[in-house]
C-alpha cells in the first residue's frame, strides 16, 4: 500500500478562545519531502524540520514519502509552533513507527507543544484557554508540556498528562508507559498560600494615602497620585493589588487567559492569584495599552484585568493613549479590530495614575523650591483631559515622608488586616446591587447614585456648603457621593452621614488646587 | 448735526481717536475747558485751532469725527458704563496730573474716588513662582487692611494676584488696561473685573472702544499706573520685562520702587537683585512699606483678621485641638496626624469641615495652615 492517512487532535488559539484543529497527514509514494497546509503561519510552516529532527533523535524512522499535513479548519489562521507535538505523532502514526494502544481513541485526546530538534517538548503560551476548550468540546484527555502543567493544575474533570519528551508520549500512546497524569491543585488551596508582594506595613508615614488606597480599594474607585518626585507614589500603587479582596476562581481563570495568550506566565506560575499589577512605560503606544498588532494581541488594559493598571508620569503619555483608555475604563472590555481578526478582551482594570505636580516635579514640596511659572503648570497639567479625569473617583497630594518620620514611626498596618475591611464592604456592594448590572459603588451612575447615595438631611447641608465655598463642578459633585457612600459601607452604614461627605470632599481637593 | 447732540463721552472718544499728542490735548482742553467746548471751537475755527494744530490733525479731526457720527457707540458707551475723565476736570485723579506727558483724557468703569488716598502699584511678571504670586496676595492683603488701595495692570500672574489680595482686604482696587474698556482681557479675568467694579474699584484705560491689546500699549500703559500711585512694589520680574518699564517710569515720576527680594537663585527674580543691588528699597512684609511711606499712623490695621476670633467661640473640642496643632506654622498631613492624636479617616473630615468654615486652608503638596 502506497498511501498512508492519520488524523490527531488539538486546538488553536483565537483571541481569548480556543478552537479545534484537526491535524490530518497524508503519506505517499513520491519525492520525499513535507507540505503544510491550512493557513499556517511562518513558526508552524517551520515546524516540519523541527518534527523531522525530533522524531529521528527519539529513536524513530522518518519514512522518504511526499506527506501532506492539513491542518482543518482550513480557513483559520493556525499560528504559533504548538502544533509540532500533533503533527510529529500523526506523521508517526501514518507511517506505522507508532501503533496505538488499542485502549485509545485518537480523537479524544488533544495535544499540544512545541518540539525542539533533540525531542524536547518546549512550553507554549495559551495552554490554559486552549485546555478550557477542550473542556468545553467534551474532551476529557490532554498531552500538554511539562512547563506548562501548572497552569492547568486547578482545571478539574479533566486528565491533563505533562510530558517531557517526545519519546514519552510516543510511549503513552502505545501503552507501553503511561504518564502520570497531573494532580488536581484545588484553587483554594492555592489561593491560602499567597503573599503580596508589597504590604501595606511597609509603607511608613502616608496616612492620608494609606487610608486612600483602601477606600479606592473598598469602592473600585480609580485613583490619582500627585506628588513630588521620590514620595513613594509607586510603592502605593503596587501595594493597591494586596488590599484588594483576593481574586476568585473565576476571576483568577480570566486573567490567566489574558497572560497565558501573551505569554507573559513563567514556567513554575500556576493559575494567578495575585491580582495582576501592570505599569506600561510611558512612552507606550496605543496598541499596547489597549491591544493590537497583527494578531489583535491584548494590551496592558486588559493584563490588567481583575487587577491595577498604573501609569506612572500621566502627562506624559501621549494623548492619543490616554484618550484610547476611557472606552475600557467605562465598559470594562476592549474590541481588538485587525485586518486579519478581531477579538474581544475583558479589560475590567483600577486605574491608578500618578504624576509631578509640575514640570520640574517640586511644585508644593516642603524640601526644594519649584523653578515653575504658573503658566507651565498649568500647561503641564491641562495634557490630561477632562473627560479622563472624570473617571478618576479620588484625587490625593503625596508628600516625600522626612528620614526621621520614617525611622520614627509605628509600624503600620499590614495588608492583610485592610484587605478584611475592604472584602467587607465589597460584600455589602454585592448584595446591594445584586440583580442590577453593576457590582460596586464605582460603577454607580447618575440614577444609581440617586437611588443609592441617601445623605442624611446633615451631610447634604454640608455637601452644598462644600460646593458653594469650595467652587466644585456638578462632576466633583456626583463622584463625592460615590466616594461617601464607600466610606459609608467601609463602616457598615446605610446612610451616608456628615462625616463620610466630608472625608469625601478631601479626596478632590486637587480640583481646586490644581484644575481649576 | 451739531456737536452738541453728542455726549461727553462720545466727544473725549473723538479727541483720544486722532492720536493727537497728550501735550498738545492738553492744551487744547486747557483753552476751551471740556470737550464739548473743543468740538465747539473746532466746528466754528475759533482761535485757537489753527495755529495749534497743523494741517493733518485737522482733516484727522474731520475724518475721525465723519466717523464716528454714524458709529453708535453712544449706545455701547453706556452698555460698557464707560465714562471719560480730562484732565481739566476736577475729578481727574491727582497724582497722575504731575508726572510727565500725563494722558489728557482717560476713559473708566466703575468708580474713579477708588484713586483717592493711599494707592500702591503693586506689579510683577506674568511668569510669576507660586511663592512670588502667594507672597503678592498676603502683602496686598495685608496693605488693603491698612487702607491701602493696590493700582496694578490686571495681566495674568502678579497682577492677578494682587488684585486678589486686596479685594480680600477692605480696599477697593483699581486696574489699567491696555486696551478698550469693552475687551475682556485677559479672557480669564472675567470673574475678577466683575468683582473689582462690584467692589467700589475702577477699570481705566486711555484708549477708546475697540482698541486691541497690542503688544506696543502695555509699556505706554505701565506710565499710568505708576502715574496713579503713591509709590511703586515690584513683586517679581525678569531684567527684560514690563515691568522693568513701570519701574523706570516711577523712577521719571519720582516715585519710590519697594522690591521684593524673591528667590535669589531664579530666574524669575532677576529683575529684583538688580535693583536692589542699584538700591531699590527693600521690603519683605506690608508694614515695612506703611512705615517707610510713613503710613503707619494706626497700627491695629495691619494683618488682623476678624472673623478668626469670632469664629472660634463655637468650635469642637478636636476642632480647637488641631488648630493649636497648626498655630505655629504650616504642618503635613502625617505630622498632624501625630500631633493630634486622630486616625487619618477623622482628621480629613474634620479638615473639611474646618475649611468650609474658613479656618485652615489647603496648600500643594498636602500641608495645612491656619487661614490668614
Amino acid at each position: 500500500m502506497n498511501e498512508i492517512m492519520a488524523k490527531t487532535l488539538s486546538f488553536g488559539i483565537n483571541g481569548v478562545n480556543g478552537f479545534p484543529v484537526t491535524v490530518e497527514v497524508f503519506g505517499i509514494n513520491g519525492i520525499p519531502g513535507m507540505e503544510i497546509i491550512g493557513l499556517p503561519d511562518t513558526s508552524v510552516r517551520e515546524s516540519k524540520d523541527r518534527v523531522n529532527a525530533a522524531i529521528i533523535n527519539s529513536g524513530r524512522q522518518m519514512q522518504p514519502r511526499r506527506i501532506t499535513i492539513n491542518l482543518a479548519p482550513a480557513d483559520t489562521k493556525k499560528e504559533g509552533p504548538s502544533f509540532d507535538l500533533p503533527i510529529a505523532i500523526g506523521i508517526l502514526l501514518a507511517s506505522g513507527e507508532m501503533v496505538p494502544d488499542p485502549g485509545i481513541r485518537m480523537d479524544e485526546i488533544a495535544m499540544f507543544g512545541e518540539l525542539s530538534l533533540d525531542g524536547l517538548i518546549q512550553p507554549i503560551s495559551g495552554v490554559l484557554p486552549m485546555v478550557i476548550s477542550a473542556k468545553e468540546y467534551g474532551i476529557r484527555k490532554v498531552i500538554i508540556p511539562a512547563g506548562n502543567a501548572k497552569e492547568v493544575a486547578c482545571i478539574e474533570e479533566m486528565e491533563v498528562f505533562p510530558a517531557q519528551r517526545l519519546e514519552e508520549v510516543i510511549l503513552h500512546l502505545e501503552g507501553k508507559k503511561t504518564i502520570q497524569p497531573q494532580k488536581t491543585i484545588s484553587y483554594d488551596h492555592l489561593i491560602r498560600g499567597f503573599h503580596c508582594s508589597v504590604n501595606m506595613s511597609q509603607i511608613r508615614g502616608q496616612q492620608a494615602a494609606r487610608r486612600a488606597l483602601e477606600v479606592a480599594a473598598a469602592g473600585g474607585h480609580n485613583l490619582m497620585m500627585v506628588g513630588v518626585p521620590g514620595s513613594g507614589k509607586t510603592m502605593l500603587a503596587r501595594a493597591l493589588p494586596g488590599i484588594l479582596p483576593p481574586l476568585s476562581f473565576s476571576e483568577s481563570l480570566e486573567t490567566t487567559r489574558l497572560h497565558s495568550i501573551c505569554g507573559r506566565l513563567s514556567a513554575d506560575s500556576g493559575l494567578m492569584v495575585e491580582r495582576p499589577f501592570c505599569a506600561p512605560h510611558h512612552s507606550a503606544s496605543v496598541a499596547s495599552l489597549i491591544g493590537g498588532g497583527p494578531d489583535a494581541t491584548p494590551g496592558e488594559v486588559s493584563l490588567a484585568h481583575n487587577g491595577v493598571l498604573f501609569l506612572d508620569e500621566l502627562p506624559e503619555f501621549s494623548r492619543a493613549s490616554l484618550e484610547a483608555l476611557r472606552q475600557p475604563l467605562e465598559d470594562g472590555f476592549v474590541t481588538v479590530s485587525r485586518v486579519r481578526r478581531q477579538a474581544v478582551y475583558q479589560s475590567s482594570f483600577m486605574l491608578v495614575a500618578a504624576m509631578n505636580p509640575c514640570p520640574c516635579g517640586y511644585f508644593g514640596s516642603s524640601r526644594k523650591n519649584c523653578r515653575c511659572t504658573t503658566q507651565e503648570i498649568r500647561r503641564y497639567l491641562d495634557r490630561i483631559s477632562g473627560p479622563l479625569l472624570d473617571r478618576i473617583d479620588i484625587q490625593i497630594e503625596v508628600d516625600a515622608v522626612p528620614v526621621q518620620e520614617i525611622r520614627n514611626s509605628r509600624p503600620a498596618e499590614s495588608s492583610e488586616t485592610i484587605c478584611l475591611r475592604v472584602t467587607e464592604a465589597r460584600k455589602l456592594q454585592l448584595n446591594r446591587y445584586r440583580g442590577t448590572s453593576i457590582h460596586c459603588n464605582s460603577q454607580l451612575d447618575g440614577k444609581g447614585i440617586r437611588q443609592y447615595c441617601i445623605l442624611d438631611p446633615e451631610a447634604e447641608m454640608l455637601l452644598h456648603n462644600a460646593v458653594e465655598t469650595m467652587n466644585m463642578s456638578m462632576r466633583a459633585y456626583n463622584r463625592i457621593l460615590k466616594v461617601a457612600r464607600t466610606i459609608a459601607d467601609l463602616e457598615k452604614q446605610e446612610k451616608i452621614r456628615v462625616h463620610h461627605i466630608a472625608e469625601a470632599i478631601q479626596y478632590r481637593e486637587l480640583d481646586q488646587k490644581y484644575w481649576r | 448735526m451739531g456737536t452738541n447732540d453728542f455726549s461727553t463721552e462720545l466727544l473725549s472718544m473723538w479727541l483720544a481717536s486722532t492720536g493727537i499728542q497728550p501735550d498738545k490735548m492738553r492744551l487744547l482742553l486747557e483753552q476751551f475747558g471740556s470737550p464739548e467746548a473743543v468740538a465747539e471751537g473746532w466746528q466754528q475755527q475759533r482761535e485757537p485751532f489753527l495755529p495749534l494744530l497743523n494741517e493733518r490733525e485737522l482733516s484727522l479731526l474731520k475724518r475721525r469725527f465723519d466717523e464716528i457720527k454714524n458709529s453708535g457707540w453712544d449706545a455701547r458707551i453706556r452698555q460698557f458704563g464707560i465714562h471719560a475723565v480730562t484732565i481739566v476736570d476736577e475729578d481727574y485723579p491727582e497724582r497722575i496730573k504731575n508726572i510727565p506727558a500725563p494722558p489728557a483724557i482717560l476713559f473708566y468703569q466703575g468708580d474713579l474716588s477708588a484713586l483717592t488716598g493711599k494707592c500702591l502699584a503693586m506689579v510683577g511678571s506674568r511668569r510669576a513662582s507660586y511663592a512670588g504670586l502667594q507672597a503678592t496676595e498676603k502683602i496686598a492683603c495685608d496693605l488693603s487692611h491698612a487702607g491701602v488701595r493696590i493700582v496694578s495692570g490686571f495681566a495674568y500672574g502678579i497682577d492677578t494676584s494682587a488684585h486678589k489680595g486686596c479685594l480680600n482686604g477692605p480696599s477697593p482696587t483699581a486696574a489699567v488696561l491696555g486696551c478698550g474698556l469693552n475687551f475682556n482681557y485677559p479672557a480669564e479675568n472675567a470673574d475678577l473685573k466683575k468683582k473689582v467694579l462690584d467692589r467700589g474699584g475702577v477699570m481705566i484705560s486711555e484708549y477708546i472702544l475697540d482698541e486691541k491689546p497690542l503688544g506696543p500699549h502695555f509699556p505706554v500703559r505701565n506710565r499710568i499706573i505708576s502715574g496713579l500711585s503713591d509709590a511703586v512694589v515690584l513683586m517679581e520680574a525678569q531684567i527684560h520685562s514690563g515691568s522693568m518699564t513701570t519701574v523706570n517710569h516711577a523712577a521719571e515720576q519720582n516715585r519710590d520702587v519697594f522690591v521684593y527680594p524673591g528667590d535669589p537663585q531664579s530666574e524669575l527674580c532677576s529683575a529684583n537683585h538688580l535693583l536692589l543691588r542699584e538700591g531699590a528699597i527693600y521690603f519683605t512684609k506690608a508694614e515695612d512699606i506703611l512705615e517707610d511711606m510713613k503710613w503707619l499712623d494706626n497700627k491695629r490695621n495691619v494683618g488682623q483678621n476678624i472673623d478668626c476670633s469670632t469664629a472660634e467661640a463655637n468650635l469642637t473640642e478636636t476642632e480647637k485641638r488641631i488648630l493649636s496643632a497648626l498655630r505655629p506654622g504650616a504642618l503635613g498631613f502625617d505630622q498632624l496626624v501625630d500631633k493630634t492624636g486622630l486616625d487619618a479617616a477623622g482628621l480629613l473630615s474634620h479638615l473639611t469641615m474646618m475649611q468650609i468654615k474658613g479656618l485652615v486652608e489647603s496648600m500643594p503638596g498636602k500641608f495645612y495652615q491656619v487661614k490668614q
